[in-house]
């Protein structure tokens, strides 16, 4: 199957930046947000007074903040958030912000200072509220019982081990790909290659998850630009066209929830049709790995693979440069970076792949690239976005 | 892990939708969703029914028996509470109705827990008006 190809009026990715600082106690979460604004406008040859919309996700005010930073006065505001994939859920509705003619040229910037603030996202449990406007009254249910993030996750791992016979080797062998295209990316947190071995020696954090199953904490930020084709016709790079979208919700199913389906089994197909694609037209993956079993359950989520095959699926080398299906080639929240909210990271490492310019890590010929983000937890309620680039 | 063994647990915070909830758990019941229109069982309880969408609906007392759906033995978690008491067992456990709910695996070697084993309640006390539901391995 051939893809059908961005109709001509379909907004573009023109800009887009990472900021290469994974540390910076300097550096405030505003500071991120501007710098990568700047830089992603710079890249598509844009100036700040071609921008019209904004879109700015972790507090649900966040993009007037960021606005009065930069002293920008935007007309169309985006400040949805659903965890991790909230940029990509920015994506698509600046998409079609920019469909609607409510903006021609928007911004959608992200930066945090996770690490250097200590914030321990995958080992504290998500707090309890009191806020009148709160919807967390079901976390009363799970706070009294240390229900860390990363405890959410791994019991799908256990669960997937009980009932498929998945192995803590094969989950490593996510995290062995992840590695090795670090090795190739100059700004990733962690370079140095690691093994199989590796992975299940490292320290129990929930089991049967270990240390390097799980994503690093890193300061961090960065920007895409999305603008109207009129727009980018006049850009220097090279565009590149959302193809397709899809978003899901997942939760508890009043306590009745099978925990190996995710998200992603609902807003895969949704943008796999959407761009008119099967997964064979699909050249790469940046999947929000904050965890290796958060890849597993993707993979087979998108339909890579059947439900339960995941395992198998991500062993021999599959996942890694060179293999059938390379995933987070700039080595992913589990080595390269991790301020929260990952999907912005997802977005401009695919735009640069599809751009062709990603030097040693780049997936020879890359036309079509898909990027899928889950938020929240994986075994409860959590969020899905999943969002197909393609080269123009 | 001993039963009452993490006395600096955080509770949970009571609201008046979930109040007979805990109070319940005080008396050594626990209390599972029932819509008294539509008839559906469903976890955690609240006032409107998640299949029928109807205000009102009740709760029933669930007989305290299931297995383990799911678990984690966590080992690092540095909050007050947990960070004294490494390692310990997350749970989802299904209950015979037929519904999950989250807890913790007491009275048991973590490294001997397994999916599918059968499990049944008993309280811990937090304060004076709030217990909470945890379980530790039965004979089935």
């Amino acid at each position: 199957m051939s893809h059908k190809g961005p109709a001509s009026e379909e907004a573009m990715i023109v800009g887009a930046f990472e900021h290469p600082l994974r540390v910076a106690p300097q550096h405030s979460a505003l500071r991120f947000s501007a710098e990568c604004a700047k830089a992603a406008l710079d890249d598509a040859g844009l100036r700040p007074e071609d921008v019209d919309g904004l879109c700015v996700t972790g507090d649900s005010m966040a993009p007037v903040y960021v606005a009065e930073y930069l002293n920008l006065s935007p007309s169309w505001i985006e400040s949805s958030g659903i965890g991790g994939p909230s940029p990509l859920l920015h994506v698509l509705h600046a998409r079609d912000a920019v469909r609607a003619g409510t903006a021609r040229v928007v911004v959608i910037t992200y930066g945090s200072t996770a690490r250097s603030s200590a914030a321990a996202f995958g080992t504290t449990g998500r707090p309890q509220t009191t806020d009148p406007m709160g919807v967390d009254d079901f976390n009363a249910f799970d706070a009294p019982y240390g229900v860390v993030l990363a405890a959410q996750y791994a019991m799908v791992a256990n669960r997937h081990m009980h009932e498929f016979g998945t192995t803590h080797e094969q989950l490593a062998a996510i995290a062995v790909a992840c590695r090795s295209h670090a090795a190739l990316n100059t700004n990733a947190l962690y370079r140095d290659p690691i093994t199989v071995d590796d992975v299940l020696a490292s320290r129990p954090i929930a089991s049967p998850l270990h240390l390097l199953d799980c994503c690093v904490i890193s300061d961090g930020g960065g920007a895409v630009v999305v603008a109207h084709p009129d727009v980018a016709a006049d850009c220097r790079t090279k565009p590149v066209a959302v193809l397709g979208g899809g978003q899901a919700l997942a939760h508890g199913e009043a306590g009745r929830r099978s925990i190996i389906h995710v998200g992603a089994e609902q807003s895969g197909p949704r943008a796999l049709t959407e761009a008119g694609i099967g997964t064979d037209d699909v050249d790469f993956c940046m999947l929000y790995d904050s965890f290796t079993i958060t890849v597993l359950s993707t993979l087979e989520g998108l339909g890579f693979c059947k439900i339960g095959d995941g395992g198998s699926f991500v062993e021999g080398g599959r996942l890694q440069l060179g293999g059938d299906l390379p995933i987070n080639l700039d080595g992913g929240a589990l080595s390269s970076n991790h301020p929260g909210r990952r999907g912005i990271f997802l977005l401009v490492e695919a735009t640069r792949q599809l751009r062709n310019e990603c030097g040693s890590r780049q997936v020879p010929n890359a036309r079509i690239g898909l990027c899928h983000g889950t938020g929240g937890f994986l075994s409860g309620r959590h969020s899905a976005t999943t969002v197909i680039l393609g080269a123009s | 892990m001993e039963l009452a063994s993490m006395p600096e647990r955080p509770g949970p915070i009571v609201t008046p939708e979930t109040a007979e909830y805990w109070a319940a758990g005080h008396r050594g019941v626990l209390l599972i969703g029932s819509c008294e229109i539509c008839g559906h069982i469903f976890f955690p309880p609240r006032a409107v029914c998640p299949r029928c969408w109807e205000s009102g609906a009740g709760c029933t007392a669930s007989g305290g028996r299931g297995s383990v759906y799911a678990f984690s033995v966590v080992h690092q978690n540095r909050n007050p509470g947990f960070r004294d008491n490494l390692p310990y067992v997350v749970a989802l456990v299904e209950l015979e109705e037929g519904v999950q709910l989250m807890t913790n695996l007491v009275d048991c070697d973590p490294n001997e827990v397994r999916v599918a084993m059968p499990v049944g309640v008993v309280f811990q006390p937090l304060d004076d008006k709030v217990s909470i539901p945890l379980f530790r391995p039965v004979t089935p």
